[in-house]
Parts: C-alpha cells; sequence; structure tokens
C-alpha cells in the first residue's frame, strides 16, 4: 500500500539537497567554525551569531580564550582567519562573510 | 553595520586573491618565497641609520617601510583605473539603494591619505634597476612574503593588470569583488526598514573602503613588474599623522611588522653600477655591527653600466 506523504517518516529526505539545483553547501558553517579553531586555537568558538542563510555564512563569533587571537589587531586576525578559510573553502570562500571576530574577556 | 564593514575592509586582500583564483585558474597567488624591493643606495642608508651610520646610536635598523601618498606613484592613471573599472562593473549590480550608495562612494573617493609600498616578484631584472634601483646604482632588498603579509601593517596583494580593450580579467575580478560587497551590505541591513540614516552610513564607509580596492588594479603595460604592493589607509589600519618627504612633497606614513621588531629582509643585492667587492664587504660589516648578520649581501649578475 502506498504511503501518504503523512505518513512517512519524518525522516526522510524528500529530495537530496544537492538535486535542488542550487549550491547550498550545509557543512559551510561548520567550516567556518573550524578555520576559526585552526587559525586561533581557542578554547571554545561561540557561534550563536553566526548565521546561514541562502548557502550564505555571515555574522560573528566569539573567540573565547585564545592567546594568538589576544595578540593580534583586528586586521591581523581577519588576514589569519581569511588565511584558514580560503584552505578549506577555496572559491567558495566569496560564500563567507564578512564575520565579525569578536575577543572576549576571560574575567 | 559597523562592524560588518569593517570586517570587510580587513577582508579585501583575501577577497580579492580568492576572486582573481576563481576568475583565471592559472592565476598563481603566491604567499611565500620573496618578493623584491628596488631602490636608491641613500634609501638603504636612511633604513639602517641616516646619511652617516653610528651602529651604536642606531635604535632600530631596518623596522620600517615608507609608504607613499598614492597620488605620487608612477603610473599616473593608477588610481583612476580602478575607479573605471569598478564604476563599469557596478552597472551589472540590481539598480537599489545599495548599489547607488555604492555609486556614490566611488565618485567620493580620494587617493592623497592612502599610502602605497611596493614590491616586485621578479629578482635582478634590468628594467627595475632601471625604473627603481637608482638605474643600476641602487640597491635590491629581498624580503621574506609570507613573513611579510602576516606581519606588516596594511593590506598587501599582487595587481591584477589591465587596460582598455583588455581588461577581460579586471573587470571579471571587479565584478566578483562588487558582488560579494553588495551582498554582505545586504545582509548587514536592519530590517524590516532601514532608515536613511544607514544608507548614508554605507556610502560613507565605502568611500573609505574604495581606495584599497582600486589600488589592486593596473595598466596592462606594467605587468613585467609582478607588482604586490601594500596599501596603508585610515581605513585599513587607523589613521596615522603623514610626514612629508622632498620631490618636492610627498606625503608618506611609516610602515612597521606587529609584533615589532626589524623587517623581513633576508639579502641586499648591490645594482650592476656599485657592485664591487669593497662595497659589498663594508655593507656587510655596517649589517653585522648593526646586528643584522642574517642579511645576505650579494652583487647583481647583470652586466649593466649606465651612462
Amino acid at each position: 500500500m502506498r504511503m501518504r506523504q503523512w505518513q512517512k517518516p519524518f525522516w526522510t529526505p524528500l529530495r537530496p539537497l544537492e538535486d535542488c539545483g542550487t549550491r547550498y553547501n550545509p557543512s559551510m558553517r561548520a567550516q567556518v567554525v573550524q578555520a576559526i579553531h585552526d587559525a586561533f586555537h581557542p578554547s571554545k568558538v561561540d557561534d550563536e551569531n553566526l548565521k546561514e542563510v541562502d548557502g550564505r555564512v555571515f555574522g560573528s563569533a566569539k573567540v573565547i580564550e585564545s592567546p594568538v587571537f589576544d595578540g593580534l589587531d583586528d586586521a591581523r586576525r581577519q588576514r589569519l582567519f581569511w588565511e584558514h578559510l580560503i584552505k578549506s573553502l577555496g572559491s567558495e570562500s566569496t560564500n563567507v562573510g564578512p564575520v565579525i571576530l569578536e575577543p572576549t574577556s576571560r574575567g | 553595520m559597523r562592524g560588518t564593514l569593517d570586517a570587510l575592509r580587513q577582508s579585501l586582500p583575501q577577497l580579492i586573491r580568492v576572486a582573481a583564483e576563481k576568475v583565471q585558474s592559472q592565476f598563481v597567488w603566491r604567499v611565500d618565497g620573496s618578493v623584491y624591493q628596488y631602490t636608491h643606495f641613500k634609501t638603504l642608508r636612511e633604513m639602517l641609520g641616516g646619511p652617516i651610520i653610528k651602529p651604536p646610536d642606531v635604535a632600530k635598523p631596518m623596522s620600517e617601510l615608507w609608504a607613499t601618498s598614492s597620488v605620487h606613484l608612477n603610473d599616473t592613471n593608477e588610481f583612476d583605473r580602478g575607479r573605471e573599472v569598478v564604476e563599469a562593473v557596478l552597472s551589472e549590480l540590481p539598480d537599489d539603494k545599495i548599489t547607488s550608495r555604492m555609486r556614490l562612494a566611488v565618485r567620493d573617493a580620494d587617493a592623497l591619505e592612502v599610502y602605497c609600498t611596493s614590491f616586485s616578484g621578479v629578482d635582478d631584472d634590468l628594467s627595475q634597476w632601471r625604473g627603481y634601483g637608482g638605474d643600476g646604482s641602487g640597491v635590491c632588498l629581498e624580503f621574506d612574503l609570507g613573513r611579510l603579509i602576516a606581519g606588516l601593517d596594511g593590506v598587501g596583494y599582487w595587481l591584477i593588470y589591465g587596460k582598455p580593450g583588455n581588461e577581460a580579467t579586471q573587470r571579471a575580478v571587479a565584478k566578483e569583488l562588487v558582488r560579494y560587497i553588495h551582498a554582505s551590505i545586504q545582509t548587514a541591513l536592519p530590517s524590516p526598514t532601514v532608515p536613511g540614516a544607514v544608507f548614508n552610513e554605507v556610502r560613507e564607509q565605502l568611500r573609505e573602503i574604495w581606495p584599497a580596492l582600486f589600488l589592486a588594479f593596473k595598466h596592462l603595460d606594467f605587468s613585467a613588474e609582478q607588482e604586490f604592493r601594500f596599501v596603508y589607509s585610515a581605513a585599513v589600519g587607523g589613521r596615522r599623522t603623514p610626514a612629508f618627504r622632498p620631490d618636492p612633497l610627498v606625503p608618506f606614513v611609516a610602515l612597521r611588522m606587529r609584533p615589532s621588531g626589524p623587517l623581513p629582509i633576508k639579502g641586499i643585492r648591490l645594482g650592476p653600477a656599485v657592485g664591487s667587492s669593497a662595497n659589498i664587504r663594508s655593507l656587510e660589516l655596517a649589517l653585522r655591527e648593526l646586528k643584522l648578520s642574517h642579511v645576505t649581501v650579494s652583487r647583481s649578475d647583470i652586466p649593466y653600466l649606465p651612462r
């Protein structure tokens, strides 16, 4: 017997994303966070305000407890972050940002 | 909005790189190895301590590079070339309020307080000696590019060459960049309604961002120089009071490394006209006394004698 749409298990994907004719990369946000980790080796990245809309990742991330990050000015932080971003995303990097990298005080 | 645009301007060199690589798959954006700066011998002396070098009195030899106001560049159309390219591709963006502010900011942009220092990807090159190295009586400083990019003030990038009638690459790169900027502003706009003041701020901020972007484009006839350039402006690293050097009055700012220390100079090559053994040994002695003995000294291999 054929199942109705509402009877299908809720986790059944109707169509894989790559078939939707879009370049949407579901892991891009994760790769942005990974690039922050690789660049600054923080104890944690607070990515609550990092958004992903229509395949574009933007917003801000807090880099928590990173001596590397704390030792650089804003321009050099962005330089290092992008270096790692380009390594992992290549030309897709233009779907990222700008990402504001925020410091956090250790209290 | 301000935070987004700050992050945008600091990402500029990397964006230019990604756009260039996207447009030209064979484009090699080098981030290591060496770049070279051809200059006059007197500039080297200034870097080592002044007209008379007294090693114990020299506090920080070879610790700064002078970046010159971009209105004094040797390609007199340079800033305008970039402006033309960007202006042309703006017409391909959606005709909305953001594009309108981008266009207005292009007209507002000014080159005076945007400072440049230039390097070449070519070692020991006769046309470079003739053009910048005192016609063979100057020096060529070899820099470690990776350390320069990581540490020097400002934004550094390789130039994209083109000219009217042969500008497909420049336009394609510029198109990628203006699209990115447009999308960035769009995502940062408050919703649902955007106050006019926000658009005014966009225009104001872009007025500061554009010059660093314009200067990424240069006339094709200079392409043999393979130029890598550092650009500094208030938008890129905060405003600095300029100093002024003669010829007859050229504004410049000093760029330094962070953390502070000597510039990543690996070697000094003496020009064909000054590469005598006596000069080489004297320079080696000066470097040793200044605790810069890691810098190698050599002479040009070109058999050129200026007349």
